[in-house]
């Protein structure tokens, strides 16, 4: 009897929310639905939504297979770049090939001025010689002086490019300078610090003019030489 | 058509047993038109959105079609269709809380609370509007927990006696009484501003 009596006074104590809720407008499903439901019926479409489910090992193990997979994807693609590319950060910029051959070609051109000057009254006598003689090895003998004549000679400076050199006191003397040591070596404005290839100081040509001088008259000697030779024959 | 007119007259209990026992589908037919639109009422209320209710209406007549002989007729089938029709809210119920722990924002329960407290300010003359009541009931009815909606909704909407929906539910008619109680208690007080209920 006082259960039931709760019952009605709970009943009584919501009665203005029962009333509220029993008043909602009844929702009723679109006009297509048994349409829509008995060709589902008739085509025996029986997947049901709302149960479709994904079995547990599937959610255990994607998400790990997702994780290795995008490990070992990183792995290969760091590694890759470690092979074939460096670190821009990490390494001193080289230096483009055309430019290391143009200063190559530079500095044989200068090599080759200044070795031109000595060897060629020397080459026109031996070829002479050659065309007289006809014998092979001087050819080979000819050909090998050249070459290491082209591979060792340097620029035949008269002074030191390390030290500093008194112009006055060389050109009045001739000898030569005296040596400085604490002196560095001289540099063109707006150049590096490295020493330039192209400026390796001033210096004297007056040295190999003389040179040059004798090996014209070693060859007019050689001439001389030669003209007797041909007169006899 | 003198078939037809004699399953009209039918029970539903009378009706599922000739689906049952003859495969008529006919018979099918009219239980789904009987139940359609207090399902979708029930399914409605419970979720709060019509499209993914219709389809679990349309999920529910399914399992009915397919289960059919897993019906018992010692029990009434209402109880028994609205079990069905209510797992599979509850189901989507689940899906949707998985997918609103997993999404970035849960936006939608804040504009629920937001939406309910701005109402006290509409004037009363447009509160009386049936639509805006009825909305702000449904919103508030989704903020109640889902164990006491049900019951709610079984109750106080459907109009099932307590013992239905201890058959319906399989719990015991006291947690139904309480969670009951309990659901009309958070129901009143979030439409305490609103209306004096």
């Amino acid at each position: 009897m006082e259960k039931n009596n709760n019952i009605f006074n709970e009943e009584e104590k919501f009665e203005k929310l029962r009333n509220l809720l029993s008043e909602l407008p009844k929702e009723k499903v679109p006009d297509n639905f048994e349409y829509n439901l008995m060709t589902r019926v008739h085509n025996k479409n029986f997947d049901i939504k709302s149960e479709r489910k994904t079995s547990k090992l599937f959610r255990i193990y994607t998400p790990t297979f997702a994780l290795a997979a995008s490990v070992a994807l990183i792995f290969f693609l760091f590694s890759e770049k470690d092979i074939n590319n460096e670190d821009p950060w990490n390494t001193q910029p080289k230096l483009r090939p055309e430019m290391q051959t143009s200063e190559a070609l530079e500095y044989d051109a200068l090599l080759d001025e200044e070795t031109n000057v000595s060897s060629k009254p020397s080459e026109e006598i031996l070829g002479e010689v050659k065309k007289d003689e006809g014998s092979v090895q001087m050819e080979d003998q000819r050909t090998q002086n050249n070459i290491a004549a082209k591979k060792t000679s340097k620029p035949n400076f008269p002074f030191d490019k390390r030290e500093s050199v008194d112009l006055d006191k060389m050109l009045s003397t001739s000898q030569a300078p005296s040596v400085n040591k604490n002196i560095k070596q001289p540099q063109l404005t707006g150049g590096n610090e490295s020493p330039s290839p192209e400026f390796g100081g001033f210096f004297l040509r007056q040295k190999s003019v003389e040179v040059k001088k004798d090996s014209l008259k070693a060859a007019d000697s050689l001439k001389q030489l030669q003209d007797s030779l041909n007169g006899k024959k | 058509m003198a078939s037809d007119k004699k399953l009209l007259s039918l029970t539903d209990e009378g009706l599922i047993k000739e689906f049952q026992d003859n495969d008529t589908i006919e018979a099918y037919e009219i239980l789904v038109k009987r139940f359609k639109d207090p399902l979708m009422n029930f399914v409605y209320r419970f979720v709060g959105d019509r499209d993914v209710s219709v389809d679990i209406v349309q999920d529910t007549m399914i399992k009915f079609y397919l289960n059919k002989n897993s019906y018992q007729s010692i029990a009434k089938f209402s109880t028994w269709i609205y079990t069905i029709a209510g797992n599979l809210a509850k189901n989507e119920l689940k899906r949707r809380n998985r997918r609103s722990m997993l999404s970035i924002s849960n936006s939608d329960d804040d504009d629920i609370t937001l939406q309910i407290e701005d109402k006290k300010f509409i004037a009363p003359d447009r509160a009386a509007d049936n639509v805006i009541k009825s909305d702000i009931v449904q919103k508030a009815l989704l903020k109640v927990k889902p164990v006491y909606r049900e019951m709610i909704i079984l109750r106080d909407i459907e109009g099932f006696s307590y013992e239905e929906i201890v058959e319906m539910t399989g719990i015991s008619i006291g947690t139904v009484k309480s969670r009951i109680n309990r659901g009309r208690t958070q129901l009143q007080k979030l439409l305490k501003n609103i209306y004096e209920v």
